[in-house]
């Protein structure tokens, strides 16, 4: 998830400053950096953090980070950053069930 | 290598332009070139050129890109910029810029006018700058609120003398009024054309001249004349310069006739009606075609109660008289700013068994008037029906308008209505604002509540204007779906908040020395989106044998903060479209800064693009050494976006 999100963070700063992205210089773009920043910080602190709380705000928050990313990515016609957060996906419910079998 | 089938296929191609030209006469494209805004002086934006067709546009590619420079977002200039006078004082920021500049290809060159008023000439195989001219014009917002231009025009002599310079020219025209004429070989400036190679047409801006006469538009050529008309400042007074077209001689710039949309007695009270878009030319009947626009005041026509007969017209004028011929008002008492805004399409029509030299002219108000050209009489049925009174003291709306049932306009009667995502995302503000505007329907008056105008100023139909396939008959057009909602605010009120400092944004327009000010606003809410339903700008192709309708569909995306809208919703278009005889439609025009290629035959996207700003010219289409080229100046403009560049691209089949 952190690796997926870092590639899509990789992928939006280059469609910001890219002229031929289509989406160089605007707000929506900005808006993917900003969400792709926190969904790795996210999944880095998934990594660490036990069951509680706070480690449930962050699965529940980073679903609709990667929901909210990969919509966000498709309006803005960057299928990359779709594939990326479909990956991003994939490494969420790998973590979370695998977990969950880890503490049953 | 040249093979057999190669041959063959240049034998066919040739064959059938020769086909398509003794059939059509005249009026038909005569070469590969093109060599004037509108491709030919018929505004039929038409290319025999058959090399990209529906089965290869797909691999279409980029064959070369130039960047001229000359672009402005509203900062400061660019470092290094060429040497110009300062616009307002040292280190002024420049207005943004707004091009619209059709490229031509002609002298086996590619040519462009740009909005800092420089004329580039291309190789047409890469792009290479061959010479730059500069005007070294002012580059401040006279007139319009960007800096403006719609591109240069060419004209060569009968019979060129090689030996002689200035034989082929091309011209370019300034927001400050200047007409520049340059050899098209060399771009030194012909000294033999006016004074060193500049006519300044101001000279002749002699009644009400508030401001200059702006020659954003490059003029018409045909024989050796130059038609000439100008853009100025709308909504700012109710009186203006009258409307004028000037006749020049093309050598020296002398002035060979004048053309005046307003007698007198208008022209002490009103103004404008001025003809700022391209014209077109019936070499056959030697007949000059003028789209003219509305007369100021702009939205209140109380101080020009009697008919102005050549207001919002098409106008045709004998060539070497400039007498009219004669003229079809568009909308009487125009008090919507309907002006009618690109060159009409010539062509003939097979219509009940006879062939009729018809026109079609596209407007603002969404109407496509079949008109025969000879006499201005209708093709198909043009009615005079009743529309709403004004409520507006001192205004009389007029009574009937012209409607034309068929073809079918592009826009309804009634606008679209409230959008359900828009009114939601707002707390109900597109239905509650609804409610308390003035709503008729179309040609619904200008009012002191407010009114739902559609469509309004912005169209319905810009200055692209449509194209058409002669063989065929088939014609296309672009077009908009725009609310606007227009508000009179009585003059002691205007003036009393405009001294407060509260009418600097907002669409507040003076109109000063009428009666009412103005609020001019596109109807969308707090979020900035369309209160009106989708979609938002379409592109429709007719049959003109019969007037039916053939297809309709949404066109182009509209593009929010980077976001690209469904397609189903369309973009607000400007810029037209162009036809090519393999049964293509290339256009640009949308807000989404793509271009794209179009199936004729049903309107399908076959292929697209992007491009650095939204093309809002007609594309250029060409043949040199044997091989198309499609070419956009994607300039972009404030109305759809404040994306802007200064990018030429050109596109190519790959060897």
């Amino acid at each position: 998830m952190v690796l997926a999100s870092l590639g899509g963070l990789v992928v939006s700063i280059f469609n910001y400053f890219n002229p031929d992205s289509g989406i160089a210089g605007e707000p929506g773009t900005l808006l993917v950096i900003a969400s792709t920043i926190l969904l790795a910080l996210f999944g880095m602190a998934l990594g660490k953090l036990k069951p509680g709380f706070l480690r449930s705000f962050f699965i529940v928050s980073s679903i609709l980070n990667i929901a909210g990313t990969s919509f966000a990515g498709y309006l803005l016609h960057s299928q990359t950053l779709v594939i990326l957060m479909l990956v991003s996906l994939l490494g969420w419910i790998l973590h979370v069930f695998r977990r969950r079998r880890a503490f049953a | 290598m040249v093979t057999d089938v190669m041959w063959t296929k240049y034998l066919l191609s040739a064959l059938s332009v020769v086909a398509l030209t003794a059939t059509c006469g005249e009026l038909q494209a005569q070469s590969v070139e093109w060599s004037t805004y509108n491709g030919d002086l018929a505004a039929q934006k038409f290319s025999p050129l058959k090399q990209i067709t529906p089965q290869n546009v797909g691999n279409l590619a980029v064959a070369w890109r130039t960047h001229t420079g000359d672009v402005s977002s509203g900062g400061p200039p660019p470092a290094g910029m060429h040497n110009r006078p300062p616009a307002s004082g040292p280190q002024a920021d420049l207005p943004p810029t707004v091009w619209s500049a059709t490229p031509l290809f002609v002298n086996d060159t590619v040519y462009l006018g740009t909005p800092f008023y420089r004329i580039f000439a291309l190789e047409p195989d890469t792009g290479k700058v061959k010479w730059s001219y500069d005007t070294n014009a002012v580059l401040e917002a006279l007139t319009q609120p960007d800096l403006k231009n719609r591109g240069v025009a060419y004209w060569q002599a009968d019979a060129p003398d090689t030996s002689q310079a200035c034989q082929k020219r091309i011209y370019i025209g300034t927001m400050d009024a200047k007409l520049h004429s340059v050899d098209a070989d060399t771009g030194k400036p012909c000294a033999d054309f006016g004074k060193g190679g500049v006519v300044d047409i101001n000279q002749w801006n002699v009644e009400n001249a508030k401001w200059p006469l702006s020659i954003l538009q490059p003029p018409t050529v045909y024989k050796d004349f130059l038609f000439v008309g100008w853009a100025g400042k709308d909504w700012a007074d109710a009186v203006d310069p009258p409307g004028t077209v000037f006749a020049l001689d093309a050598r020296t710039g002398a002035l060979r006739w004048t053309f005046h949309a307003l007698n007198p007695a208008d022209a002490a009270k009103s103004g404008t009606a001025n003809v700022w878009a391209s014209m077109a030319v019936d070499r056959d009947r030697n007949l000059l075609f003028l789209p003219v626009s509305s007369p100021s005041p702009n939205f209140f026509g109380g101080n020009r109660l009697d008919a102005i007969s050549l207001g919002t017209s098409v106008t045709a004028l004998d060539v070497d008289t400039g007498k009219v011929v004669w003229s079809r008002q568009l909308v009487h008492h125009d008090i919507w700013d309907l002006d009618t805004n690109s060159a009409p399409t010539l062509i003939d029509i097979q219509k009940d068994g006879a062939t009729i030299p018809a026109l079609v002219q596209t407007s603002k108000q969404g109407f496509l008037y079949v008109l025969n050209r000879e006499t201005g009489e209708p093709v198909y049925p043009i009615e005079e029906r009743p529309f709403p009174a004004s409520t507006v003291p001192g205004e009389k709306a007029a009574p009937t308008q012209p409607y034309v049932p068929l073809p079918k306009a592009v826009v309804g009667d009634k606008w679209p209505g409230v959008f359900g995502l828009a009114d939601i995302v707002s707390f109900g503000y597109c239905s509650r604002t609804a409610a308390t505007l003035r709503d008729e329907g179309r040609f619904t008056p200008p009012s002191l509540e407010g009114s739902l105008v559609y469509p309004g100023t912005i169209g319905g139909i810009e200055w692209g204007g449509g194209a058409v396939d002669p063989s065929t008959g088939t014609f296309v057009v672009n077009y908009s779906s725009a609310v606007q909602i227009y508000k009179l605010i009585p003059r002691a009120d205007y003036d009393k908040a405009a001294t407060a400092g509260g009418l600097e944004t907002g669409g507040f327009f003076p109109m000063t020395g009428a009666p009412y000010g103005v609020q001019l606003t596109t109807f969308l809410n707090p979020l900035g989106m369309p209160c009106w339903k989708p979609p938002y700008g379409s592109i429709a192709a007719y049959d003109l044998k019969t007037g039916k309708q053939l297809w309709d569909v949404p066109f182009g995306q509209v593009q929010q903060y980077g976001f690209y809208m469904p397609e189903s919703w369309g973009s607000i278009t400007l810029g037209g479209p162009v036809i090519t005889a393999s049964g293509l439609i290339f256009i640009g025009a949308s807000m989404d800064s793509m271009v794209r290629a179009l199936d004729l035959a049903t309107g399908k996207v076959l292929w697209k693009s992007l491009v650095a700003a939204p093309a809002v010219a007609l594309p250029a289409v060409y043949e040199y050494k044997g091989k198309q080229y499609v070419v956009f100046a994607a300039g972009g403009n404030s109305i759809l976006t404040p994306k802007v560049s200064d990018e030429i691209i050109a596109f190519a089949l790959p060897n």
